[in-house]
C-alpha cells in the first residue's frame, strides 16, 4: 500500500535541491521496490526552453529529484539527514518527443534496481497525460 | 536565450575542443545545494547539446542516451574543455564526448555516448 502523497512542503524535507531547481512538487513511497513522483510544470521553470517544451534534461533531473526523495524518505524514517546526491550514470535512455509544456503534469514511476550502501540504482518511467515520454536507468549515490 | 543558456560561456570552440567556463553566478548554484554550489549533473548534457547544436547549425534534442557516466564534480568556475566526436546521418547525430577540466586532461568529469535530432 502506497503512503499518502507528500505534497511540496513535505518534499523539501526529504531532498536537499531547492528553488530555482525544485522539480518535484508530489511524492509517494508504495514500498521499498516502487515510489511514484508528480510536477506539474511551472510558467518560470528554468528548465523551458524558447519554443515553451520542457527540456528532455528538465525530466531527468526530475527522476534523479524522485530517486532523492525515495531514498530521502527511507532516511527520514530511520531518524537520519537527508544527503546531498549524485547522479553516478545514466543509460538506457529513450526519449519520446514532443515534450511538455507549462501547465502539464509529469508523473514517474520509479522502480528501485538495487539499493547497496549510499548506491542506488533506479529504472524510471515518466509520462504526460499517459504517454511516455522517457524511459531510463540511474545509478545514484546519496 | 533560455535560463540554462547563461550557465556557461563558450571561451574557445575549434576542430579539437571546446573550451568553456561555468558561470560562478548563475541562480541555479542557489538551489542545487544552499551553501555547497555544484553543477547538476544533467546541466553538463544540457552544455553538450548546446555546443554540438551550434556546430551543426540547428537546435537538437537527445533522441537517445546510451551511457553518460560522472566521474568527478563540476563546480562554478571551473573551466572545461569538450572534445566530441560528432557523426550525422540523415538527421539523427551521434555524439561521443568527453568534458575534462580544461587544464588537465586526465581530470576527467564526464563521458557520453548519444543519439540527438
Amino acid at each position: 500500500m502506497s503512503t499518502p502523497a507528500c505534497n511540496t512542503n513535505d518534499i523539501i524535507s526529504l531532498i536537499p535541491q531547492r528553488p530555482p531547481i525544485l522539480m518535484v512538487d508530489g511524492f509517494s513511497f508504495e514500498d521499498e521496490q516502487n515510489c511514484n513522483s508528480t510536477l506539474t510544470i511551472s510558467g518560470d521553470n528554468m528548465f523551458l526552453e524558447e519554443s515553451g517544451r520542457l527540456a528532455e534534461e528538465g525530466i531527468l533531473e526530475h527522476i534523479a529529484q524522485t530517486a532523492a526523495a525515495y531514498v530521502g524518505y527511507l532516511r527520514k524514517q530511520a531518524g537520519e539527514e537527508v544527503n546531498m546526491g549524485y547522479i553516478g550514470d545514466i543509460k538506457r535512455c529513450v526519449v519520446n518527443h514532443p515534450m511538455p509544456m507549462a501547465g502539464d503534469t509529469l508523473t514517474t514511476h520509479l522502480t528501485i534496481m538495487s539499493q547497496v550502501g549510499n548506491i542506488t540504482m533506479v529504472a524510471a518511467e515518466t509520462a504526460v497525460n499517459g504517454q511516455t515520454l522517457m524511459t531510463c536507468r540511474m545509478k545514484l549515490a546519496n | 536565450m533560455s535560463q540554462i543558456s547563461t550557465l556557461f560561456d563558450i571561451i574557445e570552440a575549434n576542430q579539437e575542443a571546446v573550451l568553456l567556463k561555468m558561470n560562478e553566478n548563475h541562480p541555479v548554484y542557489q538551489g542545487h545545494f544552499p551553501g555547497n554550489p555544484i553543477t547538476p549533473g544533467v546541466l553538463s548534457l544540457r552544455m553538450i547539446r548546446e555546443c554540438v547544436s551550434r556546430e551543426i547549425g540547428r537546435p537538437l534534442h537527445y533522441a537517445a542516451i546510451k551511457n553518460c557516466r560522472y566521474v568527478a564534480l563540476i563546480r562554478p568556475g571551473d573551466t572545461l574543455r569538450l572534445q566530441r566526436q560528432i557523426t550525422e546521418n540523415e538527421g539523427s547525430v551521434t555524439v561521443k564526448a568527453t568534458l575534462t577540466d580544461a587544464n588537465n586532461p586526465d581530470d576527467l568529469r564526464l563521458q557520453l555516448e548519444a543519439e540527438m535530432r
